[in-house]
């Protein structure tokens, strides 16, 4: 076990490497970082003049080396628009966005879960086109037209909730429930199929014949096989909500890192865009890596074959 | 004899795109305390549904009826699901074929073998565990502590069937179904396997429900036969009677296809018709070297004596000629 | 057991099923057909110029609705130019986006599965690594960032987006080629001296021809989202041009008084998304014959 996690944390770390070196070079070859900072009537010599200060004009990969070496040691620079560590201007946000993206994530499964095993327990039923018309909905639904429904209907029209900010827990409501839409359709889809094939197994059957309740059947003999694929698709989801924050919160004008980013993109913010990047990435690697661990705690052949 | 399972008239339809599919065509079926029992035949021709049907685990698309169905003179069509589960266990259990995939991957051996003690609390877990103790070591699962703490893959086939014989085992059940236990393992495990079943009914007094295609386990094991042909028993009585006196063509076309030392087999032509649509007559008639035009007519159930009967127009001598 | 029950149950319901997947994949398809010509003919079927501004005419409710006007169908947005006429220019930018990112990131992700699957071994540990490091990149956040520095424009979208989502490709066509890759027929290429690149294309591609079709099908609907949340975001198709996303974001201004802005393009992407998808999962139930996902 502990072979298997080292040599996935290896290749995790080489992952992230790989993937820092690659946002660095993206966000330095697509534009001019100088003259976008520089603003539209700038003069060259203003433009030049910004990228010798801001170290822009030294070779990329010396750039990236000295960024490489702060980062390692937790240091992401300062931003270039906020003159302020880009790491407590993340920090700052960071608890924002994680209780959107959990509790979406939360809710998402709380949803999915029972629903996709109730609809593969009864294949055809009401509940079975329901849950598939849904997912089918939910997949072609963009997260910023809900949002904005949502807006309009239970902010403006019913006036039940308040439509942006962070202030209250009721100014979460919308945008977790807006993230949660998004992710429910992959989650609910895979519940379901997946159930589905445990429950043709011959162990399904087995305990059956043990005259055991059909709720114990299902959920300790069928739900601990479905779940694998559950936990490790949630992972990477709760990865995907993280950078979908980006979109929510601009909407709903929460101050998260997602908001943080969207300005900071807007304005050529170079840094806190690339801290962004490996927040987000690093996140979904750990995830991953959690999920497997999990995975592999919970399935004692995955257990057996990292060993 | 009192009956503990009677059925008579069972029958299986499936609903399917094709029509619907008469898997089990009224059968009669009645099995007594402690005795062995078995219902031969080839794949598709309907005894693991059989099985099943008594097993109340049908797929849901399937139909059941019957003229009467009973366990220990208890109405089993009006059984509610709590009665089912009443009866897994402690009146009726069983074992499978796939060794393999008949125990939950994920699970430990112990917690599957003494889950359905437990649930219908014949005691603590503890008690349970001393009696998953007893019974592994009794059907050589050993040693006992380590083997409950592990898993499905990490035993071989054999070990796996013999810890299904043990939950089964567990609650004492008056009946065991054994759907085909030995055809997924190799030669001499099977021959094991049987031998532990035996001696198990035997110490138990426990009836056993034996689904097989081998004629030769059924020689070895049963005290009374069945043999199915298309949805339909076509032969039974007792495995003395029908073995040595079978009257029914495919029975004895089944013997025929026995490996001896100086015979080579002879396999039965032909296949097994699809069971849809109206059906009359005697299905086994495409594959039959007596076939006559009346075989397309109902075939009434002669009696050879002693409880032997079978479903043929020839008379009972004329097969073995 | 000899299977009969659980292939006959699943019979029964795959077959309800089926059926309405059928209808699914048959709807899916006509809407998106229906689509396509709309946007080839838009010339012909759009009532007014989409870029005509005439602020006398501003914020017109849709013909249907109190003020509307029968020659502004689906009404003004907040210039005087006429709603439906820039929906039916609006779906260009849609397919546009949706097609052309469907083919470049099916190139990329199709050629990488190909060669992970078919030589295994380092070449495959090495796709999969790119693999991961393209799934570790959070896809909308890079496409926001590369196409903010870059400016705006179809090409850049189309190029950000195609060069970005060839995960899904690279994963299942990687998958599939594996599982035929010592197929019988392909051994018998191997022996007999065809080169790799021969064998993939011409005996391995058309066995996992199906898969990719599925594939491009939910990636074109992922496309036509991505462009419609970046041009929301105002980091895609640069004003005027009209684009479902864009038009959502202007109509988002007049939210509270002009619902109708933001619902006519929210809807028209949820039936076009829809509709792609329906035909990717109908595509998908029907060429395989177990019908699983």
């Amino acid at each position: 076990m502990a072979a298997y996690v080292r040599s996935k944390v290896i290749v995790s770390l080489l992952v992230l490497f790989t993937v820092s070196l690659v946002g660095f070079a993206l966000l330095h070859l697509s534009g001019d970082l100088a003259a976008t900072l520089a603003g539209e009537n700038a003069s060259a010599e203003q433009i030049a003049e910004l990228r010798h200060t801001m170290g822009l004009d030294r070779p990329l990969l010396a750039q990236y080396a000295s960024w490489l070496a702060d980062a390692a040691r937790g240091d992401f620079g300062l931003s270039f628009f906020a003159r302020e560590s880009v790491l407590t201007m993340f920090l700052a946000r960071i608890g924002t966005t994680a209780i959107l993206a959990v509790s979406a994530l939360i809710l998402a499964i709380a949803v999915s879960l029972p629903l996709g095993m109730l609809a593969a327990v009864r294949p055809n039923s009401w509940l079975d086109w329901m849950v598939s018309g849904v997912a089918l909905s939910g997949q072609a639904l963009p997260g910023f037209f809900l949002a904005l429904m949502m807006i309009s209907f239970f902010g403006v029209t019913l006036r039940w909730l308040p439509i942006s900010g962070s202030a209250t827990p009721l100014h979460y409501v919308m945008p977790v429930v807006v993230l949660a839409i998004g992710a429910i359709p992959a989650l609910m889809r895979l519940t379901r199929s997946g159930m589905m094939e445990v429950l043709e197994q011959d162990y399904i059957r087995t305990a059956r014949s043990k005259g055991i309740s059909s709720l114990r059947v299902m959920w300790k003999h069928a739900m601990r096989n479905a779940i694998l694929p559950i936990i490790s698709l949630s992972a990477v989801q709760l990865g995907t909500l993280l950078g979908g924050s980006v979109i929510v919160e601009s909407v709903f004008a929460i101050d998260g890192i997602g908001l943080l980013t969207y300005r900071s993109i807007q304005r050529g913010d170079f840094p806190v865009v690339q801290a962004m990047l490996m927040f987000v990435s690093a996140s979904y690697i750990i995830l991953t890596l959690l999920a497997d661990v999990i995975n592999a705690w919970l399935d004692p052949r995955l257990r057996q074959k990292s060993q | 004899m009192t009956a503990l399972l009677d059925i008579s008239g069972l029958k299986v339809d499936v609903p399917g795109r094709a029509g619907t599919l008469h898997a089990i065509r009224g059968i009669d079926l009645s099995i007594g305390a402690g005795e062995c029992f078995t219902i031969v035949g080839e794949s598709g021709c309907g005894k693991s549904l059989t099985a099943m049907s008594v097993l109340g685990l049908l797929p849901r698309a399937a139909i059941l009826s019957a003229e009467r169905m009973s366990w220990k003179g208890q109405d089993m069509r009006r059984f509610s699901r709590r009665q089912w589960a009443n009866l897994h266990g402690p009146e009726i259990a069983a074992i499978f074929q796939e060794p393999m995939t008949a125990l939950n991957p994920v699970l430990t051996v112990g917690e599957q073998i003494i889950e359905s003690f437990v649930h219908h609390r014949l005691g603590n877990r503890k008690a349970a565990l001393a009696r998953a103790g007893e019974l592994l070591e009794r059907v050589g699962v050993v040693p006992v502590e380590r083997r409950l703490a592990q898993y499905p893959h990490e035993m071989s086939g054999g070990l796996r069937q013999r810890v299904m014989i043990a939950m089964a085992l567990m609650c004492q059940p008056k009946l065991m179904i054994a759907d085909e236990p030995t055809t997924a393992l190799d030669v001499t495990t099977q021959v094991e396997i049987l031998k532990l079943l035996k001696e198990l009914q035997a110490e138990m007094g426990m009836a056993l429900l034996l689904i097989t295609h081998d004629l030769g386990v059924v020689a070895h094991m049963a005290d009374r036969v069945a043999v199915m042909y298309a949805g339909q028993i076509v032969e039974t009585g007792s495995v003395a009677s029908v073995l040595t006196r079978s009257a029914h063509p495919y029975t004895s076309a089944l013997l025929d296809c026995l490996p001896t030392r100086d015979q080579p087999l002879t396999p039965i032509p032909g296949v097994v018709p699809a069971l849809f649509g109206e059906l009359e007559g005697c299905m086994f008639r495409n594959r039959c070297r007596f076939a006559r035009e009346a075989c397309a007519d109902p075939v009434p159930a002669r009696s050879v004596g002693e409880g032997h009967v079978y479903r043929c127009l020839l008379e009972a001598n004329e097969v073995a000629a | 057991m000899t299977g009969l029950d659980t292939t006959v149950t699943a019979n029964r319901f795959l077959r309800v099923r089926r059926g309405l997947r059928h209808a699914g994949f048959v709807l899916g398809a006509a809407v998106l057909l229906l689509t396509i010509a709309v946007a080839l003919l838009a010339p012909l079927l759009a009532p007014h110029d989409p870029l005509a501004q005439n602020l006398s005419i501003r914020l017109l409710p849709p013909a249907w609705m109190e003020g509307g006007r029968p020659d502004h169908l689906l009404g003004t947005d907040h210039l005087g130019r006429d709603y439906l006429s820039r929906l039916i220019y609006g779906s260009r930018i849609s397919l546009i986006v949706g097609f052309s990112t469907m083919l470049i990131s099916g190139v990329i992700g199709s050629t990488l599965g190909f060669i992970g699957g078919y030589f295994g071994g380092r070449v495959d540990s090495f796709v999969t690594y790119i693999i991961n490091c393209r799934l570790s990149m959070p896809g909308l956040l890079v496409a926001l960032a590369v196409i903010s520095l870059v400016g705006g424009s179809l090409f850049t979208m189309i190029m950000v987006l195609g060069l970005l989502f060839w995960d899904r490709y690279a994963v299942v066509v990687r998958t599939a080629t594996q599982q035929i890759r010592n197929a019988d027929f392909v051994s018998a290429a191997r022996v007999a001296g065809a080169s790799a690149p021969w064998i993939i294309w011409n005996e391995i591609r058309p066995n996992v021809l199906h898969h990719i079709l599925v594939i491009a099908t939910l990636e074109m609907a992922m496309a036509i989202l991505s462009e419609a949340s970046l041009s929301f975001l105002g980091l895609g198709i640069p004003a005027p041009t009209p684009s479902w996303g864009l038009m959502i974001a202007e109509g988002r201004q007049h939210l509270f008084a002009k619902p109708f802005l933001v619902w006519i393009p929210g809807i028209a992407i949820f039936i076009l998304v829809l509709a792609t998808n329906l035909l990717g999962d109908g595509l998908r139930d029907l060429s395989q014959p177990e019908g699983r996902r």
